[in-house]
């Protein structure tokens, strides 16, 4: 096999690793994202407290939002860009659709469980429940 | 006029422990769910198990089993501090004290996660060889997730305990976090059992 074979070879499997970590983030961006949102908002809300700003928690909502936001995106573009196939086809291309479909549905259930968290925010100041 | 009963309510604790505070049914209600998606992950397995002639299938050795028990050693090993962390919080222990606790149960979970690596290779099958692997590393997978919240839970509340200001309701956080590190343990006692004692007997 020549030089430029393994090249190919080498570049093709590099493109197939990362389309396939793409769809995995795709697919667990959006819950990841709506879990840190929690965590990390429940560590600063007592310190937005003291500080009497709520710039903080917005700064973590809006990154997150936007992580799942991205998520989705990726999930988007996957679904599009594998063609027409029905839910139970087989190989490569119909599994990755059916995968970016997955993604598309944890990114949306995610974007609006954030959004849920960060409406309130606008309206609730950080030392409510304090 | 008529009078009507008055009850003051001012003089009532802000915060309650155990199934006295909202925070410890939601907590339940997701043990319920996660538990249930558990059950249907083992219904699933026994279930292909029914598929094949042999288990594990041909050509798949059984799962190793010394990090694997090592591992499902160290989740129970861990209900120790945080059940100590929990009563510390019942307390209000000092906070500092409680946080180093904490962090210490933290370490037990990263220790149990980089386990959990090995034990990906410890199964002796991938994901995508036939539909036992897929299920057994979908078990392994969601409950390395639950590894990894509940660690990252423990590792904010540690934190929270170091950096404050502390709260009543952190108190409470603490022992339902404890009941969710308890529940993440000993729900890979009966996932364990299935996934590398079980296909010894079946």
């Amino acid at each position: 096999m020549t030089a430029t074979a393994h090249g190919n070879r080498g570049a093709r499997d590099g493109s197939h690793t990362a389309a396939s970590l793409a769809l995995w983030f795709g697919m667990l961006g959006g819950p990841t994202a709506a879990f840190l949102n929690v965590a990390l908002s429940y560590l600063v809300v007592d310190r937005a407290c003291i500080a009497r700003s709520s710039i903080a928690i917005h700064v973590f909502m809006g990154t997150f939002f936007l992580l799942a936001v991205i998520a989705g995106a990726t999930s988007w573009l996957f679904r599009t860009r594998a063609g027409n196939w029905s839910d139970d086809a087989g190989g490569m291309l119909a599994r990755s659709r059916f995968m970016a479909t997955v993604g598309l549905l944890t990114s949306a259930i995610s974007i609006v469980a954030i959004l849920m968290q960060w409406i309130p925010v606008f309206f609730i100041g950080a030392c409510q429940g304090s | 006029m008529k009078r009507r009963p008055a009850f003051d309510a001012a003089a009532l604790p802000d915060q309650g422990f155990s199934h006295h505070a909202p925070i410890w049914w939601g907590n339940t209600l997701m043990m319920m769910i996660e538990g249930a998606g558990f059950a249907i992950l083992v219904a699933t397995y026994f279930y292909i198990r029914h598929n094949f002639d042999t288990w594990p299938p041909a050509r798949t050795e059984l799962p190793a089993l010394p990090i694997p028990t090592l591992n499902v050693a160290i989740l129970v090993v861990s209900i120790l501090p945080m059940w100590y962390v929990a009563k510390l919080a019942l307390k209000h222990d000092k906070p500092r004290t409680i946080g180093g606790l904490l962090l210490l149960c933290v370490v037990f979970g990263v220790v149990a996660a980089v386990l959990r690596i090995f034990e990906f290779k410890a199964v002796h099958t991938r994901w995508d060889t036939n539909a036992y692997g897929s299920i057994v590393w979908s078990i392994l997978g969601i409950h390395f997730a639950h590894i990894l919240a509940a660690t990252l839970e423990t590792l904010i509340i540690g934190i929270l305990m170091f950096v404050g200001p502390i709260e009543e309701k952190h108190y409470v956080d603490i022992t339902v976090n404890a009941v969710y590190w308890y529940f993440v343990a000993l729900s890979w006692v009966a996932l364990y059992t299935v996934i590398f004692l079980l296909p010894r007997f079946l």
